[in-house]
């Protein structure tokens, strides 16, 4: 198996997880809301976590893998693309927004709809090879998509019936 | 490029990405409301180790290989700010986090264990140790952050 067959399983992996991850952490996440418990109690929840935690690291080292392999292969100019670097930078919000969740800096609903978003646009950014956008514009959509996205969850929340939290 | 320096800039990137990511683990757990002693000795300490390791294996890379042969072609280049800016701020960070390492790992080491105790109250005598630990290991997942993301561009720039 070449080095690049196994950083692209790998990443996938990390993306499966991660995006599975996301998507579960929300369902597991309303359904403690609706039975009463605190809000990251739920053992389900707990476990779902983990899986996004390793589910990110894969992805930040198979990332990389493929970083390093374009540098080596002397194919530097694909570290320039718009598309990595909308990438990274939303893996940083992703990463920067957990630390503001956990320390209560941002209230649960935007947290929510930042990991969510974040995800999903990378696995797009992932999968749209010829995407043929500047990182300005592809930016801007996922902060469109973020806000769409909160008020998408703030939606299914209420039509649960469930209280919608404004801090955790 | 050898395949022992291609070696050296793998290990640098990796080691440099474990070391982020352990530090950003100690940052995650030190916000938690209970953290774990054992968790946060076990993160700052490979956290320390791993940026060490970088370290040595980035600044053998550069004296090696980076200054002679690889900063002439980003000069050369179309990016030569790539090199006049971001290496050299990079490599000036990158000298003190090692140092802010040691500091958190050396504290969570001797500490930790009566974190629960002395935290228990806003007013508690560990209050504040806990409080800098927050700040010292965000500011080094911060600064890590970024010069991971200057590394790319570096990198990105030797054509």
């Amino acid at each position: 198996m070449s080095w690049e067959i196994f950083i692209k399983i790998a990443h996938l992996v990390g993306t499966v997880l991660g995006v599975g991850g996301a998507t579960f952490a929300e369902v597991f996440y309303l359904k403690s809301l609706k039975s009463g418990q605190s809000e990251t109690s739920g053992d389900f929840l707990k476990t779902t976590y983990r899986i996004l935690r390793i589910g990110m690291i894969i992805l930040i080292i198979s990332g990389f893998g493929y970083l390093i392999l374009s540098r080596l292969e002397g194919h530097a100019e694909r570290l320039y693309s718009p598309r990595l670097w909308s990438k990274l930078t939303v893996i940083a919000i992703l990463l920067l927004g957990v630390v503001a969740w956990q320390a209560k800096k941002i209230p649960m609903w935007l947290g929510s709809a930042v990991s969510f978003t974040s995800w999903y646009a990378a696995l797009i950014l992932g999968a749209w090879r010829g995407l043929n956008a500047t990182y300005l514009e592809i930016m801007a959509v996922y902060f469109l998509l973020v806000a769409l996205i909160a008020v998408v969850l703030a939606f299914i929340r209420k039509s649960l019936g469930i209280a919608h939290p404004t801090k955790t | 490029m050898t395949s022992f320096l291609q070696i050296l800039l793998i290990a640098h990137i990796i080691f440099g990405l474990l070391g982020v990511i352990a530090f950003y683990a100690v940052w995650m757990g030190l916000l938690k409301h209970k953290p774990s002693p054992r968790f946060l000795k076990f993160s700052s300490l490979w956290g320390f180790i791993a940026l060490v390791l970088s370290w040595f294996t980035g600044g053998y890379y550069y004296v090696a290989y980076y200054g002679t042969t690889v900063k002439p072609v980003i000069k050369a280049g179309g990016y030569p700010w790539a090199h006049a800016l971001f290496m050299e701020a990079k490599e000036h960070v990158f000298l003190l986090l090692p140092f802010l390492a040691a500091v958190v790992a050396l504290v969570i080491w001797f500490w930790s264990e009566r974190m629960e105790t002395e935290t228990a109250t806003p007013l508690g005598s560990g209050f504040q140790i806990k409080r800098s630990l927050v700040l010292l290991s965000g500011l080094i997942t911060v600064l890590g952050i970024i010069i991971t993301l200057a590394g790319v561009i570096i990198s990105g720039a030797v054509r």
